[in-house]
């Protein structure tokens, strides 16, 4: 046990003064936080709706009895300022709206023989301010008038910094597992295969601490040092999700307001994740022969976990728990819910427990290897 | 004079992967490495063990070392059998190889003090023993130099005391003074006359035949995972150079020229 401790010691020590081990522990989160903050910002302004925006209404009709109670009725009860504006043509009037000098189109329409009359409404699902207008004034004209009314999206106004904000938004597991990886692919290859490739870890061998122990040392210093690197991740996490989103909108998964709960959930997914992770590497560092080798070995690991990672993208596809014992898999999932607001308990326990299960598993292969001689001194 | 090491028919091979047979040129499955190897090292002594390149030797002091484990027979260590015993094995022993590599990134003191700490040194004694070790090596002036910034005979240096600092009775160096040049190689040549006059017992493994000549009470031959002859350093020669008996030696065993 004391053993263990010394070894711990002597690691962390290795780790957390070494300037190359640093880097690569935890730049992938503040690289995360920085690419993070920066879409926020950009995004944060392209979309935030502005309290003193004046939202225009185009009307292709002077009068109509419905649009107009709506209006005033929106006039007394609502903080929102408005203004209607009356454009015939309909062609003016998309032009305009492309031109985000309205808002919302609403476009009365004389139904033919024998049918009903309707309104047919354009809006901007990418943009606050018509969404914002949209979710407000159509609600009030539909509870007034029994005529129908279609709505009209048109997505040809989402720019390009709308879908690269949607894409980032769906990335952050992706990433996440990404930079977790690789922070702790250089860490563990170099605290192993590293010494087995320069002959150091033979002087540890032949002192009398248990080959265990030197495992158990070995793997306990590098999850508290991925621990470290995965808290660093997470705090970038957090600090980009409000930044995000401020730039976020309606229609999509993500809305405001995350609590504790989500916090914590994300969180325990980072550290069960990070110690698999850990517990992996190193049995790959110790299969391998040196740092070039086991690199070799994780490159396809990571690749995989990336193709997992990107299962994320499509939003939190399976809501069945037992999916959620998948390692790796469960982790995208149980963070695409969260990120969409969709926290299930159940998810979360199965994934921490079956990530739980790999671990455990792990770290009696890893002192088997380390008592194996053909492993140790393989040639 | 009493038997500090007994080497009973060791027995060890080795499953050779795909790319070892490549360089072996065979298609065995198997090599074996140690075939019945026996000899008996006295204490206070110096045992060579003395054989070409690929006959054994780093497979049998690592066997003694208690690094791998032998197929079959067994080493006694002043009583303690490495099959039954050998964590008791490894607090007697000191092993040494020119492989042996030190971290990079720390310095001697730290390391010093790190396996002092590993093999249970009480501090107090640690740092005494410390004290007197790098005086003597002339570490003290590079005690706080990281292992990268020094030079090879100041690493060598380093290794050598590091794998002393349990006071062990037993050094075991797989070969010396491979790769070191002259000065350091003396360095290390004369830190073993030095353990001999303190009563340590020591064992090396060399293929260099001056280097047994000059330090070794008693030597074995080995070839090809045998022990050919093992006796004392006059016993062997019996007036003619070692090299000249090893050679016929080695004509008897594998044939034709050497
Ligand atoms: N881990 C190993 N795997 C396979 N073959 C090995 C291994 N270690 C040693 N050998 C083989 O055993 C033989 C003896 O090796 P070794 O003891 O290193 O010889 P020496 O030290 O006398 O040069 C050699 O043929 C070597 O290739
Ligand atoms: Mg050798």
């Amino acid at each position: 046990m004391r053993n263990i401790l010394v070894i711990i010691k002597k690691e962390l020590k290795r780790f957390f003064t070494d300037r190359r081990m640093l880097i690569s522990l935890f730049l992938p989160g503040i690289i995360l936080y920085l690419v993070y903050s920066l879409m926020g910002n950009v995004m944060g302004d392209v979309f935030s709706a502005d309290e003193e925006h004046v939202y225009k209404v185009a009307i292709n009709v002077e009068e109509d009895l419905y649009i107009d109670s709506a209006f005033s009725y929106m006039a007394e009860n609502s903080q929102i300022k408005f203004e209607k504006v009356v454009i015939k043509d309909r062609e003016e009037a998309k032009a305009k709206f492309e031109n985000e000098e309205i808002d919302l189109i609403v476009s009365y329409q004389k139904g033919a023989e024998g049918q009903l009359d309707s309104y047919q409404v354009f809006y901007n699902s990418t943009s606050p301010e018509s969404t914002a207008i949209y979710g407000e004034f159509i609600p009030l004209l539909s509870s007034m008038s029994a005529t129908p009314i279609y709505s009209v999206v048109p997505t040809d106004l989402a720019t390009d910094e709308d879908t690269s904000m949607m894409i980032t938004n769906m990335m952050l597991p992706f990433l996440l597992l990404t930079f977790l990886f690789s922070g702790c692919m250089a860490v563990a290859t170099e605290s192993i295969a590293g010494e087995k490739e320069r002959g150091t870890i033979a002087t540890l061998l032949i002192t009398p601490v248990k080959r265990s122990h030197i495992a158990f040392g070995k793997v306990i210093a590098l999850s508290v040092t991925a621990l470290v690197s995965a808290t660093v991740s997470f705090v970038s996490v957090i600090l980009s999700l409000p930044k995000l989103m401020s730039g976020s909108m309606e229609g999509m998964d993500f809305k405001l307001g995350y609590g504790a709960t989500e916090y914590l959930g994300v969180f325990a997914i980072i550290v069960i994740t990070v110690l698999m992770f850990t517990v992996i590497l190193s049995i790959v560092s110790t299969v391998a022969k040196s740092v070039k080798e086991a690199t070799s070995y994780a490159m396809p690991v990571m690749i995989l976990i990336m193709i997992v990672g990107l299962s994320g993208m499509l939003g939190a596809s399976s809501t069945n728990p037992v999916s959620c014992l998948i390692p790796v898999y469960n982790s995208v999932q149980c963070m695409s819910m969260i990120f969409a607001q969709e926290f299930n308990p159940l998810c979360l326990l199965y994934t921490v427990l079956s990530n739980l299960a790999v671990i455990a598993l792990g770290i009696v292969v890893l002192a088997k290897l380390f008592s194996s001689e053909r492993v140790m001194f393989n040639k | 004079m009493q038997d500090a090491l007994i080497v009973k028919n060791l027995v060890k091979s080795f499953k050779l992967s795909r790319k070892q047979q490549r360089i072996e040129k065979t298609n065995l499955k198997v090599k074996v490495a140690v075939n019945g190897l026996s000899f008996t090292a006295k204490k206070g002594e110096i045992y060579g063990l003395l054989g070409p390149n690929g006959a054994g030797k780093t497979t049998t002091l690592r066997i003694i070392s208690t690094l791998i484990k032998a197929d079959e027979g067994d080493a006694v260590v002043d009583g303690v059998s490495v099959r039954d015993n050998p964590d008791g094995v490894r607090s007697k022993i000191g092993f040494l190889t020119s492989e042996l590599k030190l971290e990079d990134f720390f310095t001697p003191n730290y390391l010093y003090d790190y396996f002092s700490n590993l093999h249970g040194v009480d501090k107090e004694i640690s740092e005494k023993r410390k004290a007197k070790l790098f005086k003597k090596f002339g570490i003290d002036r590079f005690a706080e130099v990281k292992v990268a910034d020094l030079s090879t005979g100041m690493k060598q240096k380093v290794s050598l005391v590091i794998s002393i600092v349990h006071d062990p009775d037993f050094i075991i160096f797989d070969e010396p003074t491979n790769g070191l040049d002259v000065i350091t190689a003396k360095t290390v040549t004369d830190f073993l006359t030095d353990l001999k006059v303190e009563g340590k017992t020591i064992i090396i493994s060399t293929h260099i035949f001056s280097l047994v000549e000059k330090l070794c009470d008693r030597v074995g031959v080995i070839i090809n995972g045998r022990m050919v002859v093992s006796d004392t350093l006059t016993g062997v020669c019996n007036g003619r150079s070692l090299e000249d008996v090893f050679f016929d030696l080695y004509k008897k065993e594998v044939g034709g020229n050497a």
